[in-house]
């Protein structure tokens, strides 16, 4: 007889597909759904949306989000459905005691599990190309596309049954193993999301939303495909997952199977229906979830309380909980409370507390970390990581880049540091990035008070740079600029009109030298209701818009000769009524104040005198609570409502006279 | 054919088998007593090289079991609940048989189809405990196995039907010396199939023996004497145990049956006869203080 040892077991096969043959089934069938079908009813249509096409097969008008859907869930049932035989005791003595060696045994399920999770995605592509070249589809996507989708949903769908292959050797329940193949999933991005959040609570400068550097995509292939969406834009392509990464993929589904294999070949049978078939791994995964809740538990107080004594609970209510459900998962039983696991539970804690106060001191060199200016390239500063990132995929970041600048930052970092507590609550946020030389970044997100790092904020907002960075009409003259066109909020007429390059000069000229001695306070409350300013360039297309201030002296005087002032801004004569209040309600911002104090059905002040008006109209846009909040009324009722405030002191008379002097007005 | 040499194996830190050693030779067959929960499907499992032993070796046909193809070939686990492909018909579980044993014996199946009498075309999950216990034999003895390991055979299985297995294996044993491991925990189901027995109490051999031996090493005998005279209780003869029945003395005498005789008749007795014993008494007077242990598997 030819050598045995070699021959094909086709039994095993034709097994396997007895058994799991409708998982692929079910993928196939699905895929078809939301593909070839998607397809012929989009060919039916006359109108195509034709920006979709830059998306391919990964587009709304293929539901790429049910594509999901199946792209992680089918490998997974698939990895639980297939190697079933091993969780139960008579399957597992069954397969075992066959003529067949464990390694092989194991290679012939992969096999089996891998040829059908991709031969549905095959055919599937084979119906798309048949459908290319048959049909006109080549408007919708391309052969490349096509071909990307395909690498794309093989490589993932093979990771993903790996992982679950490799958790199944682990666990000997197979809804543990479904369970447990998500949480490998999503656990790396998970626990570097907790520490995350666990460091920010102790160390300045660390923003819990901080999933910087690219990596945190790479930590989870869930996320890194599933957040696809969230880049999703039409004006360039964007692939659900870069072809390195991919690659990357490939090469980790490789290497879980061998690490499976060799598992699979030591898996004790007997530990069939335990939680965990390695004894050794169950302190680790006792540790694991005690730790995990923990920083849950931290993280969720730390969140809604901002306290130290919150977070404190948080984090021994997480220990608490996550001992015993993992004592729970591990015993099969919900009753595990006796006194003899008061040790176990004991240890757990304390190895989980020593490692969260250890934590926080790694990133000591971190917290105090201030770059030098000849270590940066350019730096960002803004609100938050989100405006950042926004801007940055729209390739539309401004960066300070001159030494002055930077050090101007540098000193509002410093400050910063110098005047926050990392548990700071309420305050503006403050955001920078320095981009490095050596081509690394640095991020650090601050909650602060505004007031308290003013004086360094008031160096880097009056600097050069910034108001270059932050003013366009900085760096605009008439061979730019065509028409200018200024509207004040509340307009009785057109607004001013600004053409010719003379006039265009002047007022240009004029605004320059008011914005470079535009102070930081007059920047962050202006006084009065400024009115836009948008010029048309010397090419249609180009559109500039700037804020004018009552403060712009220069301006005004160049607007008052020309006889365009009362066109300019806006007039008492355009204001229907002006509503005043004491701010007696807790909202930082004016609108929001002022619609709460009507709700609340206080009695205002109306001022209706143009005089008066004129007087009010003096009044500063607010970012904090002052003491009286005037709100305008328009007499064209197509306008909203615009607000100022007044602080005790600058308050005019009327107004303290009338509310006696108390600011609680009641 | 089946050597186990001081074999260890715990189930987490739970201890099952303490230094097990046994060997089976070819052709014979052993049956493997204990009580429940003494190591039996444990040894079993680990002989049928599913489950790998701390400590210690495991043998069948001169190789070690364990991640042995060319052995396991030979060697068929048959459990005490059978285990079937889902779904599958007896005609199918044919097919995946002859699909992972080479020597698969198809004449063989079609042969014992006659006997079983089973609708090969059914599913077997349909089929009784019986009949699933019936098929479970049907397809091991397709294999045509040097070793057959059997845990609690008999279970579920009808009188006339025991009896046909019975045969079925006494045959292969006899006409191609087949090696049988059976394990039951009731000594009366297995006395008169097995040639060596062994027992397993809480994880350790207690005791092995050969049957034919032990029936010839160990006699109960009614004796008397003129006068009733005891002197005979202090002669040389092993003794296990004694009774008096008024002038009749009745002894359980351990040693070579010629020599017991000689010596009886040297005390004249007045009566000397020689019964039979059961070999739940053989057991019982054999374990001497270890009787406990064995008194569950005699019932």
């Amino acid at each position: 007889m030819p050598s045995k040892t070699f021959s094909f077991k086709k039994e095993l096969l034709k097994q396997n597909f007895r058994n799991v043959g409708w998982v692929s089934i079910v993928y196939f069938v699905g895929l078809l759904f939301t593909l070839p079908l998607q397809l012929l009813m989009i060919l039916g249509e006359d109108i195509i949306a034709m920006d979709q096409r830059h998306q391919g097969l990964f587009s709304h008008m293929f539901t790429y989000p049910l594509q999901f859907i199946f792209l992680f869930s089918m490998p997974v049932l698939m990895a639980v459905f297939l190697f079933r035989y091993m969780q139960v005791k008579g399957s597992s003595d069954f397969m075992h005691s066959l003529p067949i060696k464990r390694g092989k045994l194991f290679n012939y399920h992969m096999l089996s599990g891998v040829i059908f999770l991709v031969v549905p995605i095959l055919l599937i592509s084979l119906i798309l190309l048949i459908s290319y070249v048959a049909t006109d589809a080549s408007y919708i996507y391309t052969l490349g596309q096509l071909g990307y989708w395909t690498l794309l949903f093989v490589i993932v769908t093979v990771l993903v049954f790996a992982v679950g292959v490799l958790v199944g050797t682990l666990t000997g329940l197979s809804a543990v193993q479904a369970v447990l193949t998500y949480i490998a999933l999503l656990l790396p991005l998970g626990i570097y999301g907790l520490i995350l959040f666990h460091v920010s609570f102790f160390v300045k400068g660390v923003s819990n939303w901080m999933f910087l550097d690219g990596v945190e995509q790479y930590l989870s292939p869930i996320y890194d495909v599933v957040s696809y969406n969230a880049v999703m834009n039409a004006e360039e392509i964007v692939l659900p997952v870069e072809y390195p990464v991919l690659a990357a993929y490939a090469v980790l589904a490789g290497i879980l199977y061998f690490v499976a294999r060799w598992l699979y070949q030591r898996r004790k049978l007997e530990t069939t229906s335990q939680a965990l078939t390695i004894s050794a791994l169950k302190p680790v995964f006792t540790f694991g979830v005690t730790f995990c809740f923990s920083l849950f538990g931290g993280m969720y107080y730390g969140e809604v309380q901002n306290e130290y004594s919150w977070i404190i609970f948080g984090y021994i209510l997480g220990a608490l909980v996550g001992y015993f459900l993992a004592t729970m998962l591990i015993q099969k039983t919900w009753r595990v409370f006796s006194v003899r696991r008061l040790k176990g539970l004991g240890a757990y804690s304390v190895a989980t507390f020593i490692l969260l106060a250890i934590l926080p001191f790694l990133w000591t060199g971190y917290e105090q970390y201030v770059p030098e200016v000849s270590e940066v390239e350019r730096v960002y500063v803004g609100n938050s990581l989100f405006v950042y990132e926004d801007y940055q995929a729209r390739g539309d970041l401004s960066f300070i880049e001159g030494e002055d600048g930077i050090e101007s930052v540098r000193q509002v970092h410093q400050s910063l540091l110098e005047n926050t507590t990392p548990l700071e609550r309420g305050g503006r946020n403050f955001f920078i990035a320095y981009e490095l030389t050596n081509g690394e970044t640095v991020y650090r997100s601050y909650l602060a008070d505004q007031q308290e790092v003013s004086p360094a904020l008031a160096q880097l907002a009056e600097s050069e740079e910034y108001k270059q960075m932050e003013y366009e009409a900085y760096s605009l003259s008439s061979d730019d600029v065509a028409i200018i066109h200024i509207h004040p909020r509340f307009a009785s007429s057109e607004g001013a009109r600004i053409v010719g390059d003379e006039d265009i000069n002047g007022f240009l000229e004029a605004m320059k030298q008011d914005i470079r001695n535009f102070s930081y306070e007059e920047m962050v409350q202006p006084q009065g209701i400024h009115s836009g300013v948008s010029m048309t360039g010397q090419n249609v297309e180009e559109h500039y818009y700037t804020e004018l201030h009552y403060a712009y002296e220069n301006t005004t005087r160049w607007l008052k000769e020309r006889g365009l002032y009362e066109k300019a801004f806006t007039q008492a004569s355009s204001i229907k009524k002006v509503e005043i209040y004491p701010w007696v309600v807790d909202q930082p911002s004016g609108h929001a104040a002022a619609n709460q104090l009507e709700q609340e059905g206080l009695e205002p002040l109306v001022v209706s005198e143009p005089e008066k008006i004129d007087q009010v109209l003096k009044g500063k846009e607010s970012i904090d609570k002052e003491e009286y909040l005037a709100v305008f009324h328009s007499k064209d009722p197509n306008y909203g409502t615009e607000v100022l405030s007044f602080s005790a002191e600058d308050a005019p008379a009327f107004i303290t006279d009338h509310f006696g002097g108390e600011p609680d007005g009641n | 054919m089946i050597e186990v040499k001081q074999v260890d194996k715990s189930f987490d830190k739970e201890k099952i088998l303490k230094n097990v050693s046994f060997s089976v030779q070819k052709g014979s067959i052993y049956g493997l007593l204990g009580s429940n929960g003494a190591g039996k499907t444990t040894l079993m499992r680990t002989i049928a090289g599913i489950l790998v032993q701390d400590k210690g070796e495991v043998q069948a046909l001169g190789e070690p079991v364990f991640e042995n193809e060319q052995v396991k070939q030979k060697l068929v686990f048959l459990p005490d609940a059978p285990y079937f492909l889902p779904q599958y018909t007896v005609k199918q579980m044919a097919n995946y048989y002859r699909g992972m044993y080479e020597r698969w014996n198809e004449e063989r199946y079609q042969k014992l189809k006659g006997v079983f009498q089973l609708d090969e075309n059914r599913k077997i999950g349909r089929f009784s405990k019986g009949m699933q216990r019936q098929v479970a034999f049907w397809l091991a003895m397709s294999v045509m196995p040097d070793v057959l390991i059997l845990d609690e055979p008999f279970d579920g299985l009808d009188a006339v039907m025991r009896q046909k297995i019975r045969q079925l294996l006494i045959q292969d044993v006899a006409e191609r010396e087949m090696t049988i491991l059976i394990s039951s925990h009731n000594l009366r189901e297995v006395e008169d199939i097995c040639d060596h027995i062994g027992i397993l109490h809480r994880g350790e051999v207690l005791l092995e023996r050969d049957l034919d031996d032990l029936r010839s090493d160990i006699h109960k005998l009614q004796v008397a004497f003129r006068d009733e005279d005891d002197a005979i209780l202090q002669s040389e003869l092993d003794i296990v145990h004694h009774e008096k029945r008024g002038s009749v003395l009745m002894l359980i005498v351990k040693g070579n049956e010629q020599k017991v005789s000689e010596t009886v008749q040297r005390y004249h007795p007045v009566v000397y006869d020689h019964l039979p014993l059961t070999l739940e008494e053989i057991f019982i007077y054999e374990m001497g203080g270890a009787g406990y242990a064995i008194e569950n598997i005699l019932v």
